[in-house]
């Protein structure tokens, strides 16, 4: 894609000088739809335009700030040099990600003189591509679940052939019933045909029956399999990888989409066999007959095929538009009956009542719409299949009359007819779900196919920490070389309090996750007791780690259940104790059934500082050496706030603990203070050393005391 | 400090060094643990439903002064007396048998008998069914009130009534 752009095109670089990434834009810098591209090298930023030939650049040494503005519909880089500023590429919200990252990099290699290693490869920046379904490899994957089942689908398939075998014999034993048996009196025959009509029907009846339940069986296996696997996969993955893809995305993988493909594997590839067979036996059959009147029955069949797909399409657009219309009316409705208080507040219900009334009034006719539609299209599709069955009658009987034919015949010719439209109809409506279970299938298997991001070594060991803390010059970023963290250099002593403080956004949190190995750092290494945790055992790890989250989240089930999540098998008064170390146990047993309340439905009733203590009871059952707190009390109020803040000092001791706070005042006693800012430590010391030093820490300070002023006169004027 | 000191602050006893004894005056019971006696203590399940025999003991104040795992171990007087205590605090009649639920409205309407008597119940959605290990069920009705149900001892029509909402 990028391949003849970059032929077309030479950019003249200096000697040396070598090309690190490539962004193509959609907007040219005049505001038209068109190509520009952005290449950063080593020493400069250049943007040129493959159509015209225009080059511009800038020397990274030139460049004092970049800048990154989100307009509506479009976007701008923006570099500042020492006596200009520069626009230097426009692209439209569609390129906005790509640019974002763009301009970050661009600021790391220039502002922030960050060296990108220089492995001599080019690096790609990935830009997502939304393209069409491979049918060619997601076809033989799908087909591939099926393979530990061959036998359920060797079952299903015979029994399905099975059924169209069957069914195709009733009309050529009418034949006879009518020719032999009823023309020339033969009761024997009668009798015969007549049992063995009935074993035809019955058998079908069997064999339906078996057919069904071997698919739907084979479909719960299959999809059984499906979701477990997914599920153990997404539970092994990176937590990255969920940051990334969406926690809601994996969900409706899990469920919806395994659900699409169920349907697929069983009831989509058996239909489209079965109808293309039955059509084919049908046609040889009344070719074989009397090709004359075949001719005559086939007539209808393009007709009610092409109607039938045009109504699916004209259906989709008048069903959804119904169902839009009716989305409508349920969002009045959420809107206004629980915001009844502000309707009447404001005295507006006549005119909620008349929008109410417009929508309703939307709805019966995008209904009636439909029903017109369906009226439009099923009633001559029905007269275009009678008459011709008619058309056949009339030259059949002519025929009959004529001694060319007999009326079995004839009568048989016409149930096969009718037969044919089964299959057409089946056919005609196959094949958006089949387009869109292959799509579920990509989706699925993209899934499937992702490695998870933190391995662990094969010979990981697993020990009992004593709690020392080292980050040695690390680095780390979630995008490739865009570094949320940089340079990292950090010693914890056992058992030591630190405390993290620093603006929003400057990495605090991010140095927690790697300590836990959600994700590895780029470069430089985390060490606990002098081991690199990429040797230790994920397990030993996190379970001597507990950690705090600022919202925290509980699973539904019972308090209890909750506190020992981190170890099920925790005896009772582990639970208590953990629950009074949290200061938890007081409010439990006020609780209907204490331990044994379900925090599910129930739980929405225990307030945000109840669950942060269950969180923390959580956190401590295992007895972690390591404890972090991140932001754990920055969502509460300030007398649940000391609650916890107790419950807290009852923990620490013989603990390493790091605490991430917002507040300042939280850390203040801490043995020693980490300033964080924009990735970077920038301050280290106890509170009175970096009070007296003037930097970051102070700054931060005074803001939290002007506004505690600000919140104090306020308080004073109101009165 | 360490979860150890903390289970230690619980002052988890031996259930045979402890004398239980119903004290009628004042509606409480009278302890003694290890030579020393407390008086006005009420019994605790911190589990009722999924270790029903773990006991806190605390005075009506509600400080704790100890807990027993498993106050089946107690001698039988003091069993006896912590029992009728307990039958005081937790209503949980057991159900019995179901004689018929009725989906009414968004609700269940349960009629039962259990070992306290027959009754009949509102029930409110899935939630209000806890499900413990060994079959054991506690359902919630609407206005908090707590049934048992242990699905060995169902006889078969009553598990029917059951299947239709499990």
């Amino acid at each position: 894609m990028e391949g003849d752009s970059e032929s077309s095109i030479e950019i003249k670089l200096r000697k040396g000088e070598e090309v690190l990434f490539r962004f193509e834009s959609d907007l040219t810098s005049d505001g038209r739809f068109g190509k520009e591209v952005l290449v950063l090298t080593d020493r400069r930023a250049i943007v040129f335009n493959p159509d015209r030939g225009k080059e511009k650049s800038c020397w990274y040494d030139e460049i004092r700030e970049v800048r990154f503005y989100d307009y509506l519909g479009c976007g701008e880089i923006e570099v500042v040099l020492r006596n200009r500023v520069v626009s230097l590429i426009r692209f439209s919200r569609s390129k906005a990600t790509l640019f974002r990252k763009a301009a970050r990099l661009l600021e790391e290699l220039s502002v922030g003189r960050l060296g990108v290693e220089r492995n001599g490869e080019r690096v790609e920046v990935e830009e997502e591509e939304e393209g069409g379904v491979e049918v060619r490899k997601v076809l033989p994957k799908l087909v591939g679940l099926l393979k530990p089942y061959w036998y359920l689908c060797a079952v299903a398939f015979l029994t399905a052939l099975g059924i169209v075998a069957v069914n195709l014999t009733p009309p050529y034993l009418m034949r006879l019933l009518i020719d032999e048996a009823l023309e020339a009196g033969n009761i024997g025959l009668l009798v015969k045909l007549t049992v063995l009509l009935i074993v035809v029907y019955a058998s079908n009846t069997v064999l339906s029956i078996v057919n069904s339940y071997t698919l739907n069986y084979l479909g719960e296996r299959v999809v059984f399999d499906l979701r477990r696997r997914l599920y153990d996969h997404v539970q092994k993955l990176s937590l990255s990888f969920i940051d990334k893809y969406g926690s809601g995305r994996v969900i409706s993988r899990i469920s919806d989409d395994t659900f699409r493909i169920r349907w697929f594997l069983t009831w989509g590839i058996q239909s489209l066999v079965i109808s293309v067979l039955q059509l084919i036996g049908i046609g040889i059959i009344i070719f074989s007959m009397n090709t004359y009147l075949a001719l005559f029955s086939l007539l209808p069949v393009p007709a009610v095929f092409i109607g039938l797909r045009a109504y699916r399409k004209k259906a989709w657009v008048y069903y959804h538009r119904a169902w839009r219309k009716w989305a409508d009316v349920s969002e009045k409705l959420v809107d206004t009956i629980p915001g009844a208080i502000v309707v009447k507040a404001f005295s507006q219900e006549e005119r909620e009542t008349r929008v109410f009334v417009d929508r309703l009034k939307e709805v019966v006719s995008a209904n009636l719409d439909v029903v017109k539609l369906n009226l439009r299209t099923f009633p001559v599709m029905g007269l275009i299949t009678s008459i011709s069955a008619v058309l056949v009658w009339y030259f059949g009987g002519l025929k009959v009359i004529a001694g060319e034919i007999t009326l079995g015949t004839l009568t048989a010719f016409v149930s096969y007819m009718w037969q044919f439209y089964g299959p057409i109809n089946t056919l005609s409506y196959l094949m958006e779900p089949l387009q869109t279970a292959l799509t579920s299938g990509e989706r699925v298997f993209e899934l499937l196919d992702r490695e998870p991001e933190v391995k662990e070594d094969e010979k990981a060991a697993d020990f009992e920490f004593k709690g020392a803390i080292k980050f040695e010059n690390v680095y780390f970023g979630y995008e490739p070389c865009v570094y949320v963290l940089q340079d990292i250099n950090l010693e914890i002593k056992p058992g030591e309090v630190v405390g993290i403080v620093g603006p929003s956004g400057s990495g605090k949190t991010t140095l927690t996750k790697l300590l836990l190995r959600f994700y590895d750092p780029d470069k430089g290494r985390i060490l606990i007791d002098g081991v690199d945790i990429r040797k230790i055992k994920l397990s030993s790890l996190r379970r001597q780690i507990g950690i705090v989250l600022q919202d925290p989240v509980l699973f539904s089930g019972t308090v209890a259940e909750n506190i020992a999540y981190g170890k099920p098998e925790a005896e009772p008064e582990e639970i208590v104790a953990a629950a009074k170390a949290a200061h938890a146990h007081d409010f439990i047993m006020r609780l209907p059934a204490a331990y044994d309340t379900n925090v599910g439905e129930r739980g929405s009733r225990l307030s945000g500082g109840e669950r942060q203590r269950i969180a923390i009871a959580r956190a401590i059952i295992t007895d972690p050496k390591i404890l972090i707190l991140d932001e754990a009390t920055s969502s509460v109020d300030t007398i649940t706030e000391r609650e916890i803040q107790a419950a807290l000092n009852n923990l620490i001791k013989n603990r390493t603990t790091i605490v991430i706070a917002h507040r300042l005042s939280t850390v203040m006693n801490a043995d020693k203070i980490v300033v964080v800012d924009k990735g970077r430590i920038v301050e280290v010391g106890k509170h009175d050393e970096l009070l007296k030093r003037n930097g970051l820490y102070k700054r931060l300070w005074d803001a939290q005391f002007a506004e505690e002023r600000e919140a104090v006169k306020a308080k004073i004027r109101l009165r | 400090m360490s979860l150890q000191e903390f289970i230690k602050k619980l002052n988890l006893v031996d259930p045979k060094k402890v004398k239980i004894t119903y004290d009628e005056k004042r509606n409480a019971l009278k302890i003694l643990v290890d030579g020393v006696k407390y008086y006005n203590i009420v019994p605790r399940k911190p589990f009722p439903f999924s270790r029903p025999y773990f006991i806190i003991f605390a005075d009506k104040e509600g400080a704790e002064v100890c807990a027993v795992k498993d106050y089946r171990e107690l001698d039988k007087d003091s069993r006896e007396a912590l029992e009728k205590m307990l039958s005081r605090i937790y209503f949980i009649p057991l159900i019995k048998k179901i004689k018929k639920i009725v989906y009414r409205a968004g609700e269940y309407v349960w009629l039962v008998e259990t070992d306290r008597g027959e009754k009949e119940f509102v029930v409110r959605g899935r939630k209000s069914i806890q499900y413990f290990p060994g079959g054991r069920i506690i359902i919630f009705d609407k206005y908090d009130n707590v049934y048992e149900l242990r699905l060995d001892k169902l006889d078969k029509k009553s598990m029917e009534y059951l299947a239709l909402i499990l």
